[in-house]
């Protein structure tokens, strides 16, 4: 099949096998990275949901290729607020180019961030390839680089293969086991003092920092354990070995 | 419950399968739009419902249709060699233990009902009771994560492709004991979906 179906298929199928094969999360992303970047891709971003519309985007972050200038500048100047390509990928499981979503002419933000990311770091082209599972938006790639190709099969090898790392990738967070920590050690000094009973006033004045911080703690950790209310937080902290009474 | 009807005991599972025809009708002619399927206004019927197809049909205890879906023998002429062969990108599978699966449809009350899940489970089940290496199968490109997500190991057999409007691509569907326990536990039924031991089935 001298095709370039046949091709890319041949192509997807090989990063699929080697996708199967991977026990490691830097595995799956090698392989689905080795074929983007053989249609010009040259930067990749894995997203995932975690459930908690209100975590930061660096959260969001699973595995991070951007150029890191790139990364530091869309952290700083808060561009996931205005970027039109991250409220998309959660909207709709189709995937799209950055051409196919332009933003209008008035709005202006959301048009330089796109001309900023082309000019000055090399992401002129994009494309976000969103996976949306059982209970909606799950994850998504998005992939960016200077010259690609833009081809119809091109760009049903990437949709395909990024099913098939994602499903790996949960499966391999699964067999994880659940108690790698995941709170630094302030939060975890933090959370003791919530699961001894103690109110942010009088565990601001305990750790020599302001209430506003001792809040903001908290808030993180029970993002960062999936949890809606500070009893839940104290009791998956403790079932994680977190803290310990 | 689910209930596996061919040739061999069509007669006595009539009832179920004249309801399975109406629902079909329903689901893909009135519901889809699949106009060029409309013969009499109540059945959807086409040439790959003959002597050769199995019914897996979900039923309640009144023996309401919930949905189901249509097994075929690759090894005779089927729907994926002869309508869609252009969607394939390798050699189209044709082995006696794989078999052609279409029609999947539910009742629109019944999407995420246990019957949805009972016929996930029969997939597997089914397929293993029979010796069953899987299913082939035209599906929406996007239902993947979610059939994954189910527990389905999925076997890409051509690059999706839009057709219609809507993203297809051709899949094999492994049977085996691993995908059952996977399945099992994400939909949490652990006994047989089946009523009894799958019926002999006799040769066309």
């Amino acid at each position: 099949m001298g095709s370039l179906r046949g091709k890319h298929f041949r192509s997807a199928l090989d990063a699929i096998e080697s996708i199967g094969r991977a026990e490691t999360s830097s595995s799956v992303c090698d392989a689905i990275s080795d074929l983007t970047g053989s249609f010009g891709y040259n930067h990749i971003c894995f997203l995932a949901s975690s459930g908690c519309r209100e975590q930061s985007f660096d959260e969001k972050v699973v595995l991070k290729l951007w150029t890191n200038a790139w990364a530091e500048q869309y952290t700083l100047s808060n561009y996931y607020a205005f970027d039109p390509v991250a409220p998309r990928i959660r909207q709709r499981p189709e995937s799209f180019t950055w051409a196919e979503i332009c933003p209008s002419e008035t709005n202006k933000i959301a048009k330089s961030i796109m001309e900023i990311a082309a000019t000055d770091y090399g992401l002129k082209h994009g494309l976000c390839v969103p996976v949306h599972g059982m209970n909606g938006y799950q994850a998504g790639v998005s992939l960016a680089g200077r010259e690609v190709e833009d081809t119809q099969e091109a760009r049903a090898a990437i949709e395909l293969v990024t099913m098939f790392a994602f499903n790996r990738l949960t499966i391999i967070k699964s067999r994880q086991p659940a108690s790698r920590m995941i709170l630094t050690p302030r939060e975890r000094e933090v959370m003791n003092w919530v699961a001894a009973g103690k109110t942010a006033w009088a565990t601001s004045a305990i750790l020599k920092i302001s209430e506003d911080t001792v809040n903001k703690m908290v808030s993180t950790a029970m993002q960062k354990l999936n949890v809606h209310t500070r009893a839940q937080a104290v009791a998956e902290c403790i079932r994680r070995g977190e803290i310990h009474l | 419950m689910i209930r596996a009807v061919h040739n061999g005991n069509r007669h006595q599972f009539a009832k179920i399968l004249d309801r399975q025809f109406r629902l079909r009708h329903e689901i893909f002619v009135k519901d889809r739009g699949w106009s060029e399927f409309e013969i009499d206004g109540i059945y959807e019927k086409d040439p790959y419902d003959n002597d050769s197809t199995v019914y897996i049909i979900a039923v309640d205890a009144m023996e309401n249709v919930a949905g189901g879906f249509r097994l075929y023998p690759t090894v005779l002429p089927h729907m994926l060699a002869d309508q869609f062969p252009n969607l394939v990108d390798r050699t189209i599978p044709r082995r006696s233990d794989l078999l052609e699966l279409t029609r999947f449809g539910m009742r629109k009350t019944e999407r995420r009902s246990s019957h949805y899940f009972e016929l996930l489970i029969a997939i597997q089940e089914y397929g293993l009771g029979e010796g069953l290496a899987g299913y082939t199968s035209v599906i929406n490109a996007l239902r993947i994560p979610i059939l994954q997500g189910f527990g389905f190991d999925i076997e890409p057999l051509g690059l999706p492709q839009a057709i219609n409007g809507e993203t297809i691509i051709p899949v094999l569907f492994h049977v085996n004991e691993d995908c059952l326990s996977r399945v099992r536990k994400a939909v949490n039924i652990h006994t047989s979906v089946f009523e009894s031991a799958i019926p002999e089935r006799r040769i066309a």
